[in-house]
């Protein structure tokens, strides 16, 4: 009972070490993806549970919700439709018109992006980090590094595959930055997350650049990675110190990082660039 | 040798409501007291079976809490083995400690976590935090005083 286990010391070197040589070199070695999508699995129960308490709410709200709120928001939704269905008349007109001039200018055809329906099932439990799960994995094709928006705009990135489950990085995360362009005069920036889910921040703007508050930020396609033309951020702050090199620009995420229930992964056309 | 082994299920559930707790989702205004139910659950095994939770057991469970937070995989096994060994060779003075003083150091040792933490994600990428990351020592230790009765209870009347 009072006896010490043995060669405790021994132990720790062996375990501390290790895990000292994973936090190192343990996300930078690719020998190890295949692994850590193995043990992704492991998470799954417990998320599911974790998950009981909202399913169970949100079932029996939908049990209890009374005939005329349905009503209600059946008589919304059908508003909602008709407005976006006449909108669509005119962005097929537009779209028409969009090739045959790019056609006259000798550009590649855009291709269509297509989408796939995820349900978020957990957010990161840090609040420091921006990170969501959501229930499509491997076997619904999603892949690392696949963009992921919702209704308004660009939302982050998937960094990490399950078979069922995959994990997004926001574009708010401190360890996220994306190539944005603003969409009124071309001009190319990178948005940086700050760690704060409302702000966004530009880096290495020349202090003589056009930019304003309100610009419209949307993705470049540049590098590859999330495809062109998605919402990303409205500018809502600039300021130029004249002792700095660059002016301090902030934006705020179009996507509602902190709403967000249903998310959309895209699979675009273009080949993927690794 | 029976009685032992008898009621060891009682700390494997309480490990395992501890994960939970680690990531049920909570509401921004909370998020950041969240406190270290994992610390508090393996620091009172390790003070109450020493002969049963070792350095192992805890860096096996840093090691699913890794995995589960999505976090920098080593992070909290190192963090853990190592508050492991320091309560394994000192366990007998600890278990003297007044429940205060042992809160107190609980404060110290989420702290070296919180550290050990930002250490691994700076390390990895993360560039900015905030200071409420650090609010959990407090919040740990004060919780101490609430998980340690409630825990010898369970030892008291489920284990033995």
């Amino acid at each position: 009972m009072f006896s010490k286990p043995p060669s405790s010391g021994g132990r720790l070197l062996l375990l501390g070490g290790l895990s000292l040589v994973l936090i190192l070199v343990g996300s930078r070695l690719e020998v190890l993806a295949p692994l850590r999508t193995q043990l992704s699995a492991l998470s799954v129960p417990f998320y599911w549970l974790v998950d009981v308490p909202a399913r169970i709410s949100e079932q029996s709200r939908g049990m209890f919700s009374s005939r005329k709120e349905l009503i209600e928001e059946n008589q919304a939704l059908r508003a909602e439709s008709l407005i976006l269905n006449a909108k669509l008349q005119k962005y097929i007109e537009l779209r028409a018109e969009n090739v045959r001039l790019r056609e006259l200018m000798n550009s590649a055809e855009r291709v269509n992006d297509t989408v796939v329906v995820a349900e978020v099932i957990a957010v990161a439990s840090d609040p420091n980090r921006h990170m969501l799960m959501v229930d499509k994995g491997s076997r619904h094709g999603a892949f690392v590094g696949q963009p992921v928006i919702d209704a308004k705009g660009l939302l982050g990135q998937i960094i990490d595959v399950g078979l069922m489950y995959s994990r997004v990085l926001m574009i708010a995360d401190s360890a996220h930055a994306i190539p944005v362009r603003v969409s009124r005069n071309g001009l190319r920036a990178i948005a940086e997350g700050t760690g704060r889910i409302d702000e966004l921040n530009l880096a290495h703007v020349a202090a003589t650049t056009d930019i304003q508050v309100g610009d419209l930020l949307v993705s470049s396609g540049l590098g590859g990675r999330f495809p062109s033309g998605y919402p990303v951020g409205e500018v809502t702050q600039v300021a130029i110190d004249p002792g700095k090199p660059f002016a301090e620009v902030r934006a705020r995420p179009m996507a509602e990082l902190d709403r967000s229930r249903n998310v959309l992964l895209v699979f675009s056309e273009r080949p993927e660039v690794e | 040798m029976e009685s032992t082994h008898h009621g060891l299920w009682v700390i494997a559930v309480s490990i395992i409501l501890g994960l939970l707790a680690a990531i049920y989702p909570l509401h921004d205004s909370l998020a950041w007291s969240r406190p270290d139910w994992l610390l508090l659950i393996l620091m009172f095994w390790l003070l109450a079976v020493p002969e049963h939770v070792g350095i192992v057991l805890c860096w096996v469970c840093g090691f699913i809490q890794d995995i589960l937070l999505g976090v920098v995989i080593g992070q909290n096994a190192f963090s853990l083995a190592v508050i492991a060994y320091i309560v394994q060779v000192s366990y007998q003075q600890l278990r003297m400690f007044s429940v205060r003083k042992q809160a107190a150091l609980i404060g110290l040792l989420e702290l070296f976590r919180i550290l050990v933490d930002q250490w691994a994600q700076n390390i990895n990428g993360v560039a900015h935090t905030h200071w409420l990351i650090f609010l959990p020592t407090l919040t740990t230790a004060l919780m101490w005083l609430l998980v340690r009765p409630l825990l010898s209870w369970c030892q008291r009347h489920l284990m033995s």
